[in-house]
């Protein structure tokens, strides 16, 4: 357990220094990204999409870094065991750790872009006591994240296009899902949307940071429900196919 | 009698199913021919020998024979098709040296992170790590990113990490020294040292002199089924009459 810790933290140190180029400055590259998309959105459906939309810079750069999580986190974690061929081959390292080290490092920077939506939001005067529940989106994103992550990871093993796949499906995924626009009261979108877990992690993320409001249940449990359907799928997937990876890379 | 054995292995079996590259296009495509039955290789069969407290054994054969196959299934990295394995102790399978290598992060990082992966503690490797360094010498470069090494370099840090694992069981695949004529004697001479020290060792190898050396027995494996197993002159003396015709 304690060996599984010390693997746990080299490695996810050990990849977040790569990303990060070993320097501090290296944290803007990755910021760079969703801060162009929020320009680029913003400019463009301020005064259109976003006009009915109560602090809308905020809603949508929300959308952006939250989706941003769970986009970077499913398509890094397709390469993170398949791509190290060497190393799988040569040791009997725990397959589970290369997947969870990797989503941990990008949730270490999601926690930064966290913190500066929180400054962001402060700074417009929207911070409330229920920003308390934030956490509880955050956790319910990084597991529901971390199953996909599980499940894809192995199956990448399987399918060896899975990474040109996966890419159109969070394309599709990206527009379904409310980041830049808002969805009408009981208009059919928020009936579809119910089974997008996606939504619901945004919804409740911005009830309890933009608007001061406690999360709504219904949607926390289905939330929760999704979270979990998805970390034990994905677990499961995971060890039918871990025994068998060394031989297939 | 069977207290004494640290490492028991009756019958093991590998088939492996050869693939080809398979897509969910492909698969979308041709599902049809999935339907036959893929293909089979036998790469071990029946496999069963034991391996005693503090003894080393060696392995040989010819390429495609099963050796490192045979490595990875004690190793835990392959899993057998058939039959079983019992060890005892800490394994340390030193398949390929440079392993976990991150060529972006320093050399201090890699040993670190590669020290990790082979389940040594932070408190250990910290207490290692002048050790390490020293007998690489690499004293200047600790904080140079390894991409940057070359590969005389590279190797002597690995070589010089996987002296350090402190194994009870280790797995050898012709890993025995780096770097050019200085370094190559003195890590003959630890690889040496730790072979014959308590620790119980399996060994791969294509190098006579080494095996004779080192081996209290010798396997020889012949297209994945035990030849002959037995002190290492008689087989050796088999082996390379074997060889020679």
């Amino acid at each position: 357990m304690k060996q599984s810790l010390n693997i746990l933290y080299q490695t996810t140190k050990a990849s977040f220094k790569i990303r990060n180029a070993s320097s501090y400055l290296g944290f803007c590259w990755y910021l760079l990204g969703p801060i162009l998309t929020f320009i680029i959105l913003l400019s463009v459906f301020s005064h259109r999409l976003g006009a009915d939309i109560e602090h809308y810079p905020l809603y949508l750069l929300s959308g952006i870094v939250i989706w941003n999580f769970f986009s970077t986190g499913t398509s890094r974690s397709l390469t993170c065991v398949f791509g190290q061929a060497g190393l799988i081959k040569s040791l009997p390292v725990r397959r589970e750790l290369l997947v969870l080290s990797t989503v941990l490092d990008v949730l270490v920077s999601h926690l930064f872009e966290i913190v500066v939506l929180l400054a962001i939001a402060s700074y417009y005067g929207v911070l409330s006591i229920t920003v308390l529940f934030l956490p509880v989106a955050l956790i319910l994103n990084f597991l529901f994240t971390l199953g996909v992550s599980y499940a894809l990871s192995a199956l990448m093993f399987v399918f060896r296009d899975l990474g040109q796949i996966w890419s159109i499906v969070t394309k599709v995924w990206w527009f379904a899902t409310p980041i830049f626009y808002a969805l009408y009261e009981g208009g059919k979108g928020e009936k579809v949307s119910m089974f997008n877990p996606m939504f619901h992690i945004l919804d409740i993320s911005r009830d309890v940071l933009i608007y001061g409001t406690v999360p709504d249940l219904k949607s926390l449990l289905i939330l929760f429900a999704f979270s979990s359907v998805s970390l034990l799928v994905g677990i499961l997937i995971f060890r039918k196919l871990c025994p068998h990876f060394a031989e297939h890379v | 009698m069977s207290d004494s054995n640290v490492i028991t292995v009756g019958n093991v079996s590998k088939i492996f199913t050869l693939r080809g590259e398979e897509t969910a296009l492909t698969r979308l495509i041709k599902w049809r021919e999935h339907l036959k039955l893929p293909r089979k290789f036998t790469a071990l069969k029946n496999i069963s020998f034991e391996v005693r407290d503090g003894e080393v054994f060696g392995i040989v054969g010819r390429n495609g024979s099963g050796k490192s196959t045979l490595l990875r299934i004690l190793a835990g990295i392959y899993p057998q098709t058939s039959g079983n394995v019992k060890i005892r102790g800490r394994v340390v399978p030193l398949i390929n040296l440079q392993v976990g290598m991150q060529p972006k992060l320093t050399m201090k990082d890699n040993i670190y992170l590669v020290s990790s992966l082979f389940g040594i503690s932070r408190k250990k490797t910290i207490s290692n790590f002048g050790s390490i360094v020293d007998f690489a010498e690499l004293e200047d470069f600790v904080n140079v990113q390894v991409y940057q090494f070359s590969s005389g370099m590279l190797s002597r840090l690995a070589f010089s990490i996987a002296i350090h694992l402190e194994p009870e069981v280790m797995l050898l695949d012709e890993v025995f020294y780096a770097g050019d004529a200085g370094f190559r004697e003195k890590s003959k001479k630890k690889m040496s040292e730790l072979v014959k020290g308590d620790c119980t060792v399996v060994m791969v190898s294509h190098q006579d002199d080494m095996l004779k050396r080192l081996c209290n027995r010798i396997m020889w494996l012949d297209e994945g089924q035990v030849r002959s197993i037995g002190d290492t002159p008689q087989i050796l003396k088999e082996y390379g009459e074997a060889m020679s015709t």
